[in-house]
């Protein structure tokens, strides 16, 4: 791997990209062999680190937007960074179709779907129905039933409460049909990829061009006018990716907050990545100066503060579940503390946020390269186990129950991230050395 | 009193941030240990022109922050599930989950009482000093950038010091005397 | 000032934080002018503005009186409405109590240094406001002579307060919150309070900017624990600012109410509370201006601009909230929920769904356009709607209390003469405060605005053109 340090381009990419790529087609090759000898495992497992990588993916392109619309200058020397970052969503795409194919395996409501195709869900709406709401209306009232419902099936007992309960289950999850659909999943899956790809392409080029001659102050001000209404477009597209991909594994579960929590997860992903990143290239040499150690204490930061950020929706909708104490929500929770489970709970509750927390605190941590990236790496592993907490109890409701695909589709995904991430990053300057904030966000010093 | 005034310090007014910030270094080197920079904003860089360490002040809030989260939580757990348990909403005596945003108040308003109260502290900040007996302090609040070296100072002179500050460039210097 | 990309020529100009380029002197005497002005020449405006504000604060205590005398029944209160305006006019205030703290601490750690032009005003502002709020929680609890029992005493059975309720969780929020902006507020004064006593003729005015500015020498070993000080107290205040009003929402969130009960309650109550701040700040930013030109070298319009663009996204937020609230209710799948949303959008209170709607998320959009932007009259006008839109959305959030789950109960509520004359008498506490606020304490941080000015940068002369450096 060769640097050269006046043009900021790599004039030799390395073996990385290589390496990545052969771990990733290693990684995709065992996982296939994963899918045909244990379907339901490979489905949830490519499911997590689907999630995590598009959550990686996203999160490149908020810190691209947020820069922009921010005015933000110390960031100028991570941009281009985050910015190879958000031009692999696209590619990602790709992975989504293994979900496409396993939608049943993963989704219930597929299932049910399939079996009340054609039958009407009348659901009645108006103040006179809901007035004499009784007995035999089917959504409701039979809450309670309802979580039983999911209870027993963990715990096989209640067998005479079961064919009640469980059509109660069956018609709630029936009823929410005309959104969780098969052909209006994949749609809805299609039109989040184009909206991101549609505006990391258009960042993405206008951020080329920067490194060239011609670019006018009408390009410069395109940064904005595409970030406002792109960060809009991205809070409801990821929003409902996490609805859709997430949440509907448990589908007569929901949380108004979920599409946020997942949101702050990739935050916390894509500064962790970033950092780790970028500390592997000064170890390198490269980059040396351009990125000083106020920047680092900056992304440490702001690593921090997703990271409170994460905390903060994971307890609001903790707190308010378990308050509440409705048993259709609090099974979610139940759930997660169910056998194992519960260790991993409380290992997401103290790694996640309460140990970083107290280390992370502190000046002297943010401002240490290793201490630094211990951190990060750590924080990656994290939010990855955030959403295997997710996903996985739907799969091994008794307990976590790891397995060796849940290491191959990560390596499978993240080989090909990578090795699209590492193309793209060498193939251009790695840093937007003509944007004009450059020098104060090289001179910047925190107090 | 007699007539003698003691003289209490030397203070000289330069002219800008950079004359200033240039002239704390040299106070600096020349070994001054009493002495400060005043000014009506902080100016950046002076920390290192004046060789100062970071302030403390860090450290205390996160005692006082850890003082308050054990305070807010021993309080609710101890009203709530020792002296006088009550069931409410079946929920547990000691419910930690409910207790958390009293004690995360706690723990701010700890934490804030300490960061005012211990930045005044540290500041050392008396309504008599030798400062204010110079006739043109005031300004060090509005537009004027001062230096003063005080006469417990090891290495103070009057007249030394006070050819001292002509030397590095000051604009206007007087000696402090009481009044 | 302007920075430059060698390569392309590409000059982006930075937009200056005050204008006319003052020198710090300058500075110093536009802001001390206002209060400085002996009793007796005091302005007409202000005497005009601070009778009528006063004559409503005391109508306020006369009502809060007449409460206490007669008891809650002569508010609108009903079952099951058994919550009216007092929450209402509760979470509003402190709502509008969140710009100031966002303003001085989150806008500091994010280097947006536009704010010290604003941050003292909003922070006065933040603290009046929460003063307004401090009363509803101490009036409406009904017998305001145990009022005393919302603080960790133990009554006359030795019982305690209940910490697992979310009221008592708000006295411990908004008591700290109101210390912690309160001290803010003090410290990022004293240096300020420095330079009135300097400045000062009068020997009572000497002795009392002496007392409140502690003596203050603006010695470097003091700025030096000032300023960590001051990043200290913004970086509390963030997560306290983001804490206080989810603690509020949890007033609500953490019932089994219908339209009450849902998770997204805390992150939308905090974007909701910055919006309607930023509203407040805008309204009396405008006014402030007009009656104070001085101050418009300081606020420039540029600054309105920004916060402008803050109520825009903010406003989003909170049309995001309301959007996913809508959404949930129906894949929920849960009746209830359900019909609390249709009924909030076309049951009785439509006209308040709809007017907190239009004026939350409608209108704001209005601000995509720049030149509306920057149109002095309009920003007023759509700071207006935005107080009007986010009483409104509290308005609604109580009244899902109308249709509870036993229909015959169902009852439509109407406030009385006495609420709508406490709640006006609550603007007249507010606007009394920050009256006395304007006319005797500095109005701007000059020793921040000062800090920022390209003038204030050690390298400004040496080294380099200064059309580089600026703005560092």
């Amino acid at each position: 791997m060769q640097f050269d340090n006046t043009k900021y381009e790599f004039t030799d990419r390395g073996k990385a990209g290589t390496i990545a790529l052969v771990v990733g087609v290693i990684g995709l090759v065992l996982s296939a062999v994963g899918f045909f000898v244990d379907r339901s495992q490979f489905m949830f497992s490519w499911l997590t680190s689907f999630a995590f990588w598009v959550s990686i993916g996203f999160g490149g392109l908020f810190f691209v937007m947020l820069h922009h619309i921010t005015n933000a200058k110390w960031s100028v020397t991570a941009r281009r960074m985050a910015e190879n970052i958000m031009v692999t969503l696209p590619w990602l795409l790709i992975f989504a179709i293994p979900v496409f194919i396993g939608m049943g395996d993963l989704y219930e409501w597929v299932e049910i779907g399939k079996a009340h195709h054609g039958e009407k869900q009348a659901i009645h709406l108006d103040l006179i129905e809901t007035a004499h709401a009784s007995e035999d209306t089917n959504h409701g009232n039979t809450l309670s039933e309802e979580t039983h419902d999911s209870h027993s099936e963990a715990n096989s007992g209640h067998v005479e409460h079961d064919d009640h309960a469980h059509q109660a289950h069956i018609d709630l999850v029936a009823s929410k049909s005309g959104f969780l659909n098969v052909p209006f999943f994949v749609i809805r899956t299609l039109i989040y990829f184009a909206v991101w790809t549609i505006f990391a392409f258009a960042l993405y080029r206008l951020s080329i061009k920067q490194d060239k001659p011609g670019f006018t102050l009408n390009d410069w001000k395109r940064f904005k006018v595409l970030s406002a209404p792109g960060i809009i477009a991205f809070a409801f597209t990821v929003t409902f990716a996490a609805f859709d991909w997430l949440m509907s594994l448990f589908p007569a579960w929901y949380s108004t907050i979920y599409g946020l929590y997942y949101f702050a997860g990739g935050l916390v992903g894509i500064m962790a990545f970033m950092i780790v990143v970028f500390v592997g290239l000064r170890k390198r040499g490269i980059l040396e100066k351009e990125i000083t150690i106020e920047h680092y204490h900056d992304l440490g930061k702001l690593l921090f503060a997703f990271m409170i950020v994460w905390a903060y929706f994971s307890f609001s909708q903790y707190l308010l579940i378990w308050y509440a104490n409705i048993p259709e929500e609090t099974i979610y929770y139940h759930n997660r503390w169910t056998g194992s489970w519960k260790a991993m709970t409380l290992i997401i509750v103290f790694g996640h946020f309460v140990i970083p927390f107290v280390l992370l605190m502190s000046r002297h941590v943010k401002r240490s390269f290793d201490a630094l990236r211990f951190f990060a790496i750590w924080l990656l592993v994290m939010h990855w186990l955030d959403l295997y907490w997710n996903v996985m109890p739907v799969l091994h409701p008794e307990s976590a129950l790891p397995s060796w695909l849940d290491l191959t589709t990560m390596m499978g995904i993240g080989g090909i991230f990578l090795f699209i991430f590492w193309r793209n990053f060498t193939k251009h300057a790695v840093l937007a050395f003509n944007d004009p904030k450059l020098d104060e966000s090289i001179e910047f010093q925190n107090i | 009193m007699s007539d003698n005034k003691i003289i209490q310090g030397v203070i000289a007014e330069f002219k800008d941030p950079a004359d200033i910030l240039h002239a704390a270094g040299k106070v600096r080197d020349a070994g001054f240990k009493e002495w400060d920079v005043h000014s009506p904003f902080p100016v950046h860089g002076m920390d290192d022109a004046m060789g100062e360490k970071r302030s403390p002040l860090g450290w205390m809030v996160a005692f006082a922050a850890f003082t308050g989260v054990v305070v807010g939580l021993g309080m609710q757990w101890w009203m709530s599930a020792v002296d006088y348990k009550l069931v409410i909403a079946g929920k547990a005596f000691f419910s930690y989950q409910a207790f958390f945003p009293v004690t995360f108040a706690l723990g701010v308003l700890f934490s804030v009482i300490t960061a005012v109260f211990g930045m005044l502290g540290l500041n050392k900040l008396r309504f008599h000093h030798p400062v204010f007996h110079s006739n043109s302090f005031e300004r060090s609040t509005d537009d004027a950038f001062f230096i003063s070296i005080l006469a417990e100072d090891k290495k103070f002179d009057p007249n030394k010091t006070l050819q001292f500050f002509k030397e590095i460039g000051c604009v206007n210097v007087e000696l402090l005397e009481e009044k | 000032m302007s920075v430059t990309a060698e390569n392309t020529g590409l000059v982006i100009e930075d937009i200056p934080l005050v204008k006319g380029d003052p020198d710090f002197h300058k500075i110093t005497t536009d802001i001390c002018r206002i209060s400085e002005k002996p009793i007796t020449k005091t302005p007409r405006w202000w005497w005009i503005a601070f009778i009528i504000s006063g004559m409503l604060a005391m109508n306020l205590l006369i009502m809060i009186g007449y409460l206490a005398w007669e008891g809650v029944g002569v508010w609108g209160v009903n079952i099951p409405v058994g919550w009216g305006w007092a929450i209402v006019n509760f979470v509003f205030w402190v709502g509008i109590g969140h710009a100031g703290t966002l303003i001085s601490a989150i806008l500091f750690l994010f280097r947006q240094k536009w704010r010290t032009s604003i941050n003292r005003f909003a922070e006065a502002m933040t603290i009046c406001a929460v003063i307004c709020a401090g009363v509803f929680p101490g009036i409406h609890v009904g017998r305001i002579w145990v009022a005393y029992f919302m603080f960790p005493v133990p009554n006359q059975m030795s019982i305690w307060p209940n910490f697992r309720s979310p009221l008592l969780w708000d006295i411990f929020a908004v008591g700290t919150y109101f210390t912690a902006s309160a001290l803010f507020w003090y410290t990022g004064m004293i240096p300020d309070l420095a330079t009135y006593r300097d400045r000062a003729k009068s020997k009572i005015k000497k002795v009392v900017f002496g007392i409140l500015s502690l003596g203050w020498r603006g010695g470097n070993r003091q700025w030096k624990h000032y300023e960590v000080a001051y990043l200290l107290l913004a970086g509390i205040s963030t997560p306290l600012v983001l804490s206080v009003h989810s603690v509020v929402s949890t007033d609500f969130a953490t019932s089994i109410v219908p339209g009450w009960h849902t998770t997204i309650f805390p992150p939308y109550f905090v974007a909701g509370a910055i919006f309607s701040g930023f509203a407040m700040v805008m309204t009396l930013a405008i006014l402030a201006r007009k009656v104070l030109p001085a101050l418009q070298n300081y606020i420039t319009i540029d600054t309105l601009e920004r916060m402008a663009k803050i109520m825009m996204v903010t406003g989003m937020m909170v049309g995001y909230a309301y959007s996913t609230e809508f959404f949930i209710a129906w894949y929920s799948g849960n009746m209830y929920e359900r019909f609390a949303f249709i009924n909030r959008a076309f049951g009785p209170y439509w006209w308040a769904y709809w007017t907190m709607v239009s004026c939350n998320v409608i209108i704001p959009q209005l601000f995509w356009i720049r030149k509306l932007r920057r149109t002095i009259p309009v920003l007023f006008a759509l700071s207006i709607f935005t107080n009007i839109g986010m009483w409104f959305e509290r308005f609604v959030i109580v009244m899902s209390l109308h249709a509870d789950y036993l229909p015959s109960s169902w009852d439509y509520y109407k406030p009385t003469w006495v609420d709508a004359w406490t709640f006006i008498g609550s603007f007249g506490l507010f606007l009394t405060l920050f009256l006395l606020f304007i006319r005797f304490l500095p109005v701007m941080a000059m020793s921040e605005v000062k800090g920022v000015l390209p003038r204030a940068n050690p390298h400004f002369h040496h080294n380099m053109p200064p059309a580089h450096k600026g703005e560092a």
